[in-house]
Parts: structure tokens; sequence; C-alpha cells
């Protein structure tokens, strides 16, 4: 695997996920797709398990890093967590549902970002809402964030379709897929 | 050695994630004001990918503010502004007029200098639920918390919410996170106060005032009217006046069905998708009108 072209990858999802996403949200209510949900499932479905976590963890904690928390008074805060697990739980998800997918077939990869996208959202309100309950004075409407993150994952789940094109080819170029396609189930768990 | 390089193996990941879980579920931000350091090193790392992207599509997508082009593109925007200082110095000679009477003028509030700083927008908040934008201006510019943040020099976008040296992050009047904000709604002859609040879909939302004209009929906002900043408390006097948007629509209220309420639509549309921002810097000490006032006997 070539750890390098890997970090490459992820980069150039952060970068659009700070720009293009907000230029291809529908209307004003915050649709929008995401990069780096794709790249996550992307991870999860070529990567060994084992380095497909560290990979969410770490993409988590940056995407952390690049949200920042409006506070009630027009302040901005941060916190570490939300997206780490987050994303920790959608790879898990997808590790659970990769052997039972053709890793290879777009629909597959743009079915597996969509749910990326809705199980890191709703594991982000989930924390926000308990954090919201807990301690920060934070402006916001649960139900509505759910629905908003939910039509998000379906948006996320489209453009996932298409970079599908581009990620499942470079897989190969960079050395993460596996050596058979044909290898799943659980030989393929045995394999990891 | 093997054993020991297997337990740090088995425990680091479990601890890493206990960590998050811990960061996430038990510790306020306020208590993560370490965390402003990393996150300016990553948006430093992202911004070659990010600012590009944002710059190309800022140049593709149509101007959020459009203006007719040449000598009659540059005589609206003139003629913009110069209406936004006209309203700004009639609405502070109103207030001073009201301090006159009541014997309660301040010396030290003159005519407050404004810088205006241009600084182009290198991103996003990654989560567009919580909607910020990124600027590459920071401390070393000027830039604070508080600081007012226009497009094109009168629409009123937001304020500064976090300001590291290099970058800062602009909260948008439209995100919920912004709180209310007083305003007016520019009748003729009998301007309409309202207090807007965000809702949540790129709109403010608030109550209109109950005003009658000379003959006693009720005086009603009309859509396409302009909304206009008129806030002292919380806004700056460099702010006063500046163009919040117009009303797209006029309801009857619902808690009160004789009073109206307004839905204000920013003029720029859609204030995250703006590709540059026009800062209002002032000299520290003259951030509010309120401030002095409040630090007085």
């Amino acid at each position: 695997m070539n750890g390098l072209a890997l970090t490459l990858v992820v980069w150039a999802a952060l970068g659009l996920e700070l720009s293009l996403r907000r230029v291809l949200a529908l209307g004003d209510g915050g649709i929008a797709p995401s990069f780096v949900a794709c790249v996550v499932a992307w991870m999860a479905v070529f990567l060994p398990a084992k380095q497909a976590r560290w990979w969410a963890l770490g993409v988590g904690l940056v995407l952390d890093l690049l949200s920042p928390l409006p506070l009630s008074g027009g302040f901005a805060g941060h916190a570490a967590g939300p997206w780490a697990l987050g994303l920790l739980a959608a790879n898990e998800i997808v590790l659970a549902l990769r052997p039972m997918v053709m890793r290879r077939s777009p629909v597959a990869f743009g079915f597996l970002a969509a749910v990326v996208g809705a199980s890191a959202g709703l594991v982000v309100v989930f924390v926000m809402v308990l954090r919201g309950a807990l301690f920060d004075d934070l402006a916001w409407s649960p139900a509505r964030e759910a629905w908003v993150r939910i039509a998000s994952s379906l948006y996320t789940g489209v453009v996932g379709l298409l970079l599908s094109f581009g990620l499942l080819p470079l897989a190969d170029l960079i050395g993460i897929a596996p050596a058979s396609p044909l290898i799943s189930g659980r030989a393929a768990r045995n394999m990891q | 050695m093997p054993s020991r390089g297997f337990s740090r193996a088995v425990w680091l990941f479990p601890a890493c994630v206990g960590a998050c879980a811990v960061l996430a579920l038990a510790v306020p931000s306020r208590r993560q004001a370490w965390m402003r350091a990393p996150a300016q090193l990553v948006e430093l790392l992202v911004a070659p990918v990010s600012g590009p992207v944002s710059r190309l599509c800022a140049w593709v997508s149509p101007r959020p503010a459009p203006a007719a082009p040449g000598r009659l593109g540059e005589l609206e925007q003139e003629n913009a502004e110069l209406r936004t200082q006209l309203l700004a110095a009639s609405a502070e000679n109103e207030h001073l007029r009201g301090l006159l009477s009541q014997a309660r003028v301040l010396a030290a509030q003159g005519a407050v200098g404004v810088d205006q700083l241009p600084a182009p927008v290198i991103g996003a908040s990654a989560d567009l639920a919580r909607p910020t934008l990124t600027l590459r201006v920071g401390t070393r510019d000027g830039a604070e918390p508080g600081t007012v943040a226009t497009v094109s020099f009168v629409h009123l976008l937001g304020r500064v919410a976090d300001a590291r040296p290099r970058s800062c992050t602009v909260l948008p009047i439209t995100a919920r996170a912004s709180g209310d904000l007083d305003a007016v709604i520019m009748r003729s002859g009998a301007p309409l106060r309202t207090r807007l609040s965000p809702a949540g879909d790129g709109t403010l939302v608030g109550d209109v005032e109950d005003k009658r004209d000379g003959a006693g009929e009720p005086v009603l906002p009309g859509v396409g009217d302009e909304v206009r900043l008129r806030d002292s408390v919380r806004w700056p006097a460099s702010a006063q006046m500046l163009l919040i948007g117009r009303v797209e629509a006029v309801e009857p209220s619902p808690k009160q069905p004789l009073r109206k309420i307004v839905r204000v639509r920013p003029v720029v549309g859609d204030l995250l998708r703006v590709g540059e921002v026009v800062l209002h810097l002032t000299p520290a000490g003259s951030r509010t009108r309120t401030a002095g006032a409040e630090e007085g006997p």
C-alpha cells in the first residue's frame, strides 16, 4: 500500500469538503454531498480492517478540527470527537457490510458512501445533542439536523457513484485493493 | 520485548477511541481551546486545495451581488455605499440626539474610523449544518472576534467568531448560532422596527412593530422592502444601517394575528457561497457604542 498516495487522496477530499461542497449544496438548507464520506467508504471497502479503523479515526479528528462549533452569542469553539466517533462507527458498518457487496460495483460503492454519510451524521447529531444537554450552549434543532444529514447522505451516495469511476481504479493504482476481487465473505475476513 | 510491542498495539487504538469519547461527551468546548493551534495547522495544510477550488468556484458561479457592467455598475455600487453611509449617519445623529436629551453624552463617542480590509474566502466549515466561513486574514491583519464582515462593502455578512494569527472564522447572520438582531424595514417616511431571528434556511424571520400613520392607518411592510441593521446593543457603530436583505414574504403573526411577521432574504443569496468578504476593522475600544456607556458611572 502506498501510504503517501492515500494521504494525498484524503488531503484532496478534505480540500474539496471545505470548498466545492458549499457550491454543490441544494438550496440554503445545508444539504450537500460529503467527499470525505466517499473516501472513508472507499478506504473501508479496500483497506484491511485495522488500517481502515485508524484512517477513519484520523480523518474524523481532522474533520473535527475543520468544523468550528458555533456557540450561542456568536463565538466559535472546537470539540474533538464527534466526527471521529461518527466516521469510526460508519467504518464499522461498512466493514460488516463489505463481505456482502460487490466491491467493484459503482452502485454498491454509492450505497456504501450513503451509509457512511448517514451513520456518521446521525452519530454526530447524537453527540451534539448530548453536548447541548450537558454543557455547551448550542443553537441546534436535532430533528432538522438529522433530516439534513440523511438527505445529504443520499446526495453523497449519488456523488459517490460518480466518484467510484475514479476511486475504484485508483485503489488498484496505489495498491490498496485486494489481490483478487473474487475472494470475499469468510475467506476475505480470514485474509485480514 | 515482543510482548510489550503487542501490548501497546492492543491498547493504543481503544485508548485513542476512549480519549475521543471523553473529549466528545465529557469536555465542554471552552476547555478545548487548545485545539485552535492544531486546527489552524490543519487549515493551512488544506488551504492549497480548498483555496484554489474556492476561487475557481467563485469565478465559475455567478457573482452573489450582480452588478451592471461598466460605468453604470460603478455608479450603482457608489450609490449603494453612499446610501448606507447617509443612513448610518442619520441613525448616528438620531442616537446622539437621544443621548443629548438625556444629558449623557460621553466625549469619547466621536466618529469612528473604519478600515475596510478585503479578505478572500479559503473555505467553509466541513459541517454545513454548522455554517461558517474561513478567511485568509487573521489577528496579524487586525481581525478579531466581533469584527464585522460584509459583501461588497454594504451587504451585512456576519461577524468574526474566532480569529487566529493567519486566518479567522466568520459566522453568517443566517446561522442559528448568530442570534437575534434588531433591524428596520425601510418604508418611505415610516421605517418599521423588527427583531429578526435566523430561520435556519438562509433567511431571517421576525415580528414587525405595530405602527400607524397620521391618519391612523397601520403601516405595513411590503415584499421587496429593504431591511437594514439597527442594533446598537449587539453590533458596533460601523455596522449600523448595513443592508441585511429584502423582505421576501409578509404573513400574519401566529401569536398575534393583527401583527405581521416578515421573512427576509439576503440580497447576495446564499451567504456561504461568497468568494470575497470585506472586514470593517475598527480601532480597539470603539467596538460597540454601548460599551463606553456601560463603562460609565
